[in-house]
């Protein structure tokens, strides 16, 4: 497969970001490679409640 | 194929935290990597607890990369060698995140995150035991 890429003009305003975060990557520029990988896990498993035992009553 | 400059009027950023960059200028390689683990839980008081990484499958487990060559014949060519950018306003940058201005050779980042909620039972006071399981 052939690609080929002509830059033109590239003129951009103002930019307002709230957060760049969790090994995010913003970038004005040429870049060559990018390899991005992310993982997030909130598995049902991960919502404990309650002790399974009751505790002890006291006295 | 490095033929472009790249002009930002101004940038500003209230918070750089956690390992992130703000770089300005050319950039070789960027390596980024960000390993969370995030606990809630309802309790008036958040005592040390034994918790590694290694204990939960999502930070051992090898991640997929997208591969780097793939077969395409690619060419560029620059007749406007300037990419222009007007005043840049970022309020947080976090989590080996990485800003940047300028050309970059390589970039890899990595990113995983583990949450964890612990909620006492309904109509229950008591403090719920310290999470240890293994997810």
């Amino acid at each position: 497969m052939e690609f080929n890429v002509t830059n033109h003009q590239l003129c951009v305003g103002d930019i307002k970001i709230t957060g760049v975060s969790s090994s995010a990557l913003f970038l004005i520029g040429d870049v060559q490679t990018v390899q991005l990988s992310s993982a997030f896990d909130t598995p049902p498993e991960s919502l404990i409640i309650g002790p399974f035992v009751p505790l002890s009553p006291e006295g | 194929m490095f033929s472009r400059i790249s002009k930002v009027k101004s940038i500003v950023s209230d918070t750089v935290s956690f390992s992130s960059a703000m770089q300005i200028g050319d950039t070789s390689y960027i390596d980024g990597n960000s390993l969370a683990l995030a606990v809630q839980k309802k309790s008036e008081t958040f005592h040390s607890v034994d918790i590694h990484f290694e204990d939960y499958d999502i930070f051992k487990k090898p991640f997929y990369i997208p591969r780097l060559n793939e077969p395409v014949i690619s060419s560029f060519s620059n007749p406007n060698p300037f990419i222009r950018v007007g005043n840049i306003n970022i309020i947080g940058v976090s989590a080996s995140s990485v800003v940047g201005v300028g050309n970059v050779g390589h970039a890899r980042m990595e990113s995983r995150v583990k949450h964890i909620r612990e909620v006492p039972k309904e109509n229950e006071e008591t403090p719920i035991e310290d999470s240890t399981n293994n997810t």
